[in-house]
């Protein structure tokens, strides 16, 4: 991918961070607290696990980020925009600067892996001829050139995964949330992908990855979020594998309280 | 029409093929319903420029020797024109030949043969200049002073009633415009509300993935207006046939009974532009529809 690296780490220290949660709380209706009174930052650029047992609220607190729902109490900020208060017509542009890798892939039935990934896209109004360019160029490095025509009810699982993963990415975006998103492939395949979220990373995403997963977790090195029992922990990287950059983004992060 | 068309691949559903059928029924039935509006307010057009600017003044025969009361008649007939000519305000007075009301007659009682003896009433008729009203009551009282029997008819009675008629089918014929529209409206609400429950786990992605609500609804909007376009087009094409085809009957009649049924060229423009009309209340009630349902999401 003709990608290049759109920050530096001396931009990124004054600029708010990607993501900010201050005392968020959430529960649906008059169910229970799904997260109670959490605050922690993800600063630009950093790559963080989030682990949980299933049930825990990883999925919902990505839906918080992704501007799906509101919380109902606190302050989330996205690049240092409180969303929690902001208009409903700003929230559009700042979802375009989010990727989301969803547990259930949603894909499109009716359209080829190729109509599939431009989607983000064609919402941003690209033209035909660069959103054929890039797709096709994203495809191919996903490994998924011989099936660009494909609908996804012939793809394999780990195929359509990966459509919904490269869909995630097409638009680099700033903030890249994924959830669960090796529970359909092997351990090769989930590494290899993880590792794209890492190349991601390193051009200045800040990744975010829900998984149950731990194994997966413990062979990369970045700071894991932890939720249970509504409150959310910051568990430390165990020595790690990861690139320089990637490290360092580690480092300037993580200021869980 | 690219801007207008939205790039967002939310195919065309069957809510759309079912919504063309009922756009093109709803413009054929308002396409009929606006023509019969429109010829009847063309007739109440004329019949009220007819009321308002011509008189018709009938000076009664006299009778006894025939030479003798044609003589007197006529003199009447003089002294009326003469006398109604010194009115001002008056464009024409003429008086109609012995021929012509007969023939005026002839609908009513059979060939002029047959009424070659009756004694006729002599007419004549005045055009108003624009804008001027007699007193009628006060003309027909000085003009009986000069020929006895003398009637001065301003139309107006025996039109008002006619006109009042004309009125109530001309507003009858809007409101059924009118309810065509509502129930249009409705149908498209339910159609796009139908094509959104089929397509909603996409519109759930789009939005998900940065959709402005007005780029989703422009999708809809164009399939909206795309069918009630096309279903129109056949349906003013329908009742276009329709209308031509009574126009032809009524002219095969031939009797001043039924009243002049064509439409003029700005009537043809004004029916043809309703499935344009159709095709922008499909774009009204699909965005209405599409911007409340996603307004439900965050």
């Amino acid at each position: 991918m003709s990608m290049t690296n759109r920050e530096t780490s001396t931009d990124r220290s004054r600029e708010p961070a990607a993501v900010q949660f201050e005392n968020v709380s959430l529960h649906y209706e008059s169910g229970p607290e799904i997260l109670r009174n959490i605050s922690f930052e993800l600063p630009r650029g950093s790559f963080h696990f989030l682990t949980g047992l299933s049930g825990a609220g990883k999925s919902s607190l990505l839906s918080l980020v992704h501007l799906a729902r509101r919380p109902t109490s606190g302050t989330l900020k996205l690049f240092g925009v409180d969303v929690t208060r902001a208009p409903r017509d700003v929230l559009p542009d700042l979802r375009r600067r989010v990727g989301f890798v969803f547990q259930d892939f949603r894909l499109i039935d009716h359209l080829s892996a190729l109509e599939n990934v431009a989607l983000p896209l064609r919402v941003a109004g690209l033209r035909d001829r660069d959103i054929r360019r890039h797709v096709t160029e994203l495809l191919d490095w996903v490994g998924l050139r011989d099936h660009m025509d494909a609908l996804p009810a012939t793809l394999s699982g780990g195929q359509q995964q990966r459509v919904a993963i490269a869909r995630a990415v097409i638009s680099r975006p700033d903030i890249l949330l994924a959830d669960e998103p090796t529970g359909n492939v092997d351990d090769t395949i989930a590494v290899r992908l993880l590792h794209l979220f890492v190349e991601l990373n390193k051009l200045g995403s800040t990744v975010l990855i829900a998984t149950h997963n731990e194994g997966l977790v413990d062979r990369f090195n970045a700071p894991r979020l932890h939720l249970e029992d509504a409150a959310i922990y910051r568990i430390g990287p165990p020595s790690g594998l990861l690139s320089e950059r990637l490290e360092q983004a580690i480092k300037g992060g993580g200021s869980l309280r | 029409m690219r801007w207008f068309r939205s790039t967002l691949p939310i195919p065309d559903g069957g809510a759309t093929k079912s919504l063309m059928t009922i756009a093109g029924v709803m413009v054929f039935l308002a396409v009929l319903c606006l023509a019969g509006a429109l010829v009847v307010q063309n007739m109440i057009g004329r019949w009220h420029t007819e009321v308002t600017g011509t008189l018709t003044i009938q000076v009664m025969p006299r009778f006894g020797d025939p030479a003798e009361a044609d003589a007197l008649t006529s003199a009447d007939v003089d002294n009326v024109v003469r006398e109604v000519t010194k009115i001002r305000g008056i464009q024409s007075v003429d008086v109609l030949g012995e021929a012509d009301i007969r023939a005026l007659l002839e609908p009513w009682l059979g060939s002029s043969k047959m009424v070659a003896d009756l004694p006729l009433p002599r007419l004549v008729s005045v055009t108003l200049n624009e804008g001027v009203r007699l007193d009628v009551p006060t003309l027909q009282t000085s003009l009986e002073a000069i020929a006895p029997g003398v009637q001065v008819e301003d139309h107006r009675r025996f039109l008002s009633g006619l006109i009042v008629l004309a009125r109530a089918l001309s507003a009858l014929a809007w409101l059924l415009v009118a309810l065509v529209a509502a129930v249009t409206s409705i149908t498209v609400v339910n159609a796009t509300r139908s094509a959104l429950t089929n397509h909603w786990p996409m519109i759930e992605l789009l939005h998900a993935i940065g959709a402005h609500d007005h780029a989703i609804a422009r999708r809809f909007e164009w399939l909206g207006a795309r069918a009630a376009l096309t279903g129109g087009g056949a349906g003013l094409v329908l009742a276009s046939g329709a209308i031509f085809l009574i126009g032809g009957l009524a002219r095969n009649v031939q009797s001043g009974i039924i009243p002049d049924l064509t439409l003029g060229a700005g009537d043809w423009v004004a029916l043809a532009s309703v499935p344009v009309c159709a095709a922008l209340l499909a774009v009204a009630a699909t965005r209405w529809t599409v911007l409340r349902a996603l307004k439900r999401m965050l």
